[in-house]
């Protein structure tokens, strides 16, 4: 048997544990539960400016419902993926599952394929319940929201890929956890404050802060690089906006930036080791 | 079967394994003792490639393990000191995931003849995380048998263990062995591992300070041995006879044994095995009657006292380290 076969075969039974784990535990529903309410609020509120309206234009008014089940689906993926690592050294099982024929590749690839599964569920559920909501509203399933779900694949695996670099990175599950919040929350700060500061007009600006908000606005451009979100919301926005060639560039820029955090993961893995 | 050159690990500052040189040969049953903190452990992560040497070298079964990675994997059976496994599986489940890991053949079938050898098939469908320390150790050994390897790492494989546990858990060590199966045992109770190993190695402070048999080490540790021997009726002279062979130190009479005898003798001597024939013939010839003798011998306990408190090397001389 080849190593690929060995590596292929350690991947696939890795991967089926954790998803049968993950699928018996309660989390994935509930967490499911509550993007569809957050999403059926937003379709009530819009059903209810139609109804005191009598008309709204949106050219896909489902599309930032499912963006919002989708977004909080990859999210949740991304915090499972932060912890599934440095769980398993916390408890020691990953130590045990390495005398055996595995290594550090079938390994994290394996948990990425598991958490990817994780989503393609999420994903069916998503397609069952907008498809449901589009018979209902007559708001019809269009190619912008297919295009969404498409690109939200890619996209979540680019999340999946930085929760597994985190974890790889850290010991205990709750560093993991700790990390991957403040890091998202950081992130999503500072683009707060970005938006903030490109709001003020320049005659409002002293030099300083021109130079400062100059300052921000190339590290808003690194940071794009660096937040999975962000992939997310570029892909988002090319499905919005009908690009195809952005749609296309956006898979590509997620498939790329998760190819590296895996074989950074792999990396640093690696250095870190097995033992609890 | 497994063997370390110049085997060494520092973290920083702490040489936690020194220039090991380690031989496990195929079918033997080799103790590694070792006070806590004299390396064992990371010995074996070393071995089993789950930890980078500083220096040195380890091969098993005569390759790196990167030669060949899986197929060395799969020829290993490794248990660690503690159990961690996956407390949501029952134990069914459990060894049936590490045995299509392993691509066992029949997987459901050899899951059955191992719950069975461990005496846990009537608990096969109880969650893991249930299970008592003492199963979850049973568990850990069926795991580490599975795949039928041809070399066993066993860490404490008797910890939390009652003493029905660690008879029927040597039973099956001692079967694997009679098998063919090498054996790398890593324990603190001594007894189980001097009736059970064929050769120890003895490990401080990050090195091995001793490495062969019982005998031999005891052999090399003991400046005389201690002979008793009960006589049913000495005669006359008999202990200045023993006094004047060459290799008797000295001959004491004992205190009258219980056990019938009507006399008992201490005698000290030179360490070697043809001590006890040598005094026999002089009792014989001496006219007296021998209903018993017995050598006091070092245990392995007090083997394992002597070289890790002293930390004395007894490879040295042998040119090994």
């Amino acid at each position: 048997m080849s190593v690929t076969a060995q590596r292929l075969h350690a991947v696939r039974l890795i991967a089926g544990r954790e998803l049968r784990s993950t699928v018996m535990g309660i989390g994935i529903y509930i967490v499911m539960a509550l993007s569809f309410v957050l999403a059926s609020y937003y379709i009530n509120a819009f059903i209810y400016a139609v109804s005191q309206n009598g008309a709204v234009a949106a050219s896909s008014p489902l599309i930032i419902p499912l963006f919002i089940a989708v977004f909080i689906g990859a999210l949740y993926l991304g915090l499972l993926s932060s912890l599934t690592i440095s769980r398993e050294r916390d408890q020691g099982t990953l130590e045990v599952l390495f005398y055996g024929p595995v290594d550090s590749f079938s390994y994290v690839i394996g948990k990425f394929v598991e958490q990817m599964a994780v989503f393609g569920i999420f994903l069916l559920f998503d397609l069952i319940f907008f498809g449901i909501i589009a018979l209902i509203t007559n708001a019809g399933l269009n190619w912008q929201m297919l295009g969404l779900l498409l690109i939200s694949f890619f996209v979540a695996a680019s999340v999946v890929a930085f929760g597994i670099l985190l974890s790889s990175l850290t010991r205990s599950s709750r560093a993991s956890v700790i990390l991957f919040v403040a890091i998202m929350i950081a992130f999503t700060a500072f683009f707060w404050l970005y938006g903030q500061l490109m709001q003020i007009p320049d005659k409002e600006l002293s030099t300083t802060m021109i130079y400062v908000r100059q300052a921000v606005d190339y590290l808003r451009r690194g940071i794009e690089w660096i937040s999975p979100l962000d992939y997310l919301n570029r892909g988002a926005n090319a499905v919005a906006a009908g690009s195809l060639t952005g749609f296309i560039v956006s898979l590509v820029e997620a498939l790329v930036y998760g190819a590296v955090l895996l074989a950074a993961s792999i990396f640093f893995f690696n250095r870190k080791g097995v033992r609890k | 079967m497994i063997e370390t050159r110049g085997l060494t690990k520092r973290f920083g500052q702490l040489t936690a394994v020194d220039n090991l040189n380690l031989r496990v040969e195929k079918g033997e049953i080799y103790g590694f003792l070792g006070p806590n903190g004299a390396g064992k452990t990371t010995t074996i992560m070393m071995i089993l490639g789950l930890l980078k040497p500083t220096a040195g070298s380890v091969k098993l079964f005569g390759k790196d393990l990167s030669e060949d990675f899986f197929g060395i994997r799969k020829r290993l059976g490794v248990m660690s000191e503690y159990q961690y496994m996956y407390d949501e599986m029952t134990g069914r489940e459990y060894l049936t995931f590490f045995g299509r890991l392993y691509q066992v053949e029949n997987v459901e079938r050899r899951v059955q003849e191992m719950l069975e050898r461990v005496r846990l098939q009537d608990r096969q469908d109880e969650l893991v995380g249930g299970y008592s320390k003492g199963m979850k150790q049973k568990l850990g050994l069926a795991r580490v048998l599975l795949h039928d390897p041809e070399v066993l790492i066993l860490d404490e494989p008797t910890n939390s263990l009652d003493p029905y546990g660690v008879r029927e858990v040597r039973d099956i060590l001692l079967e694997e062995h009679e098998q063919g199966r090498t054996l790398l045992i890593s324990s603190h109770l001594l007894s189980e591992i001097e009736r059970t190993c064929t050769r120890v190695g003895i490990m401080n402070k990050g090195r091995l300070l001793a490495e062969n048999t019982m005998d031999e080490l005891r052999r090399r540790l003991t400046q005389e041995i201690e002979i008793r021997v009960d006589l049913e009726s000495p005669p006359d002279g008999v202990l200045d006879q023993l006094s004047q062979l060459p290799s008797v130190v000295s001959v004491t009479p004992a205190p009258m044994p219980a056990d019938g005898a009507a006399a008992s003798l201490i005698i000290k001597a030179k360490p070697g095995a043809e001590r006890r024939a040598e005094i026999a013939r002089t009792l014989s010839n001496a006219g007296a009657l021998v209903i018993g003798m017995r050598t006091e011998e070092m245990n392995l306990e007090e083997v394992f006292v002597t070289i890790t408190e002293n930390n004395i090397s007894l490879l040295t001389e042998e040119g090994v380290a």
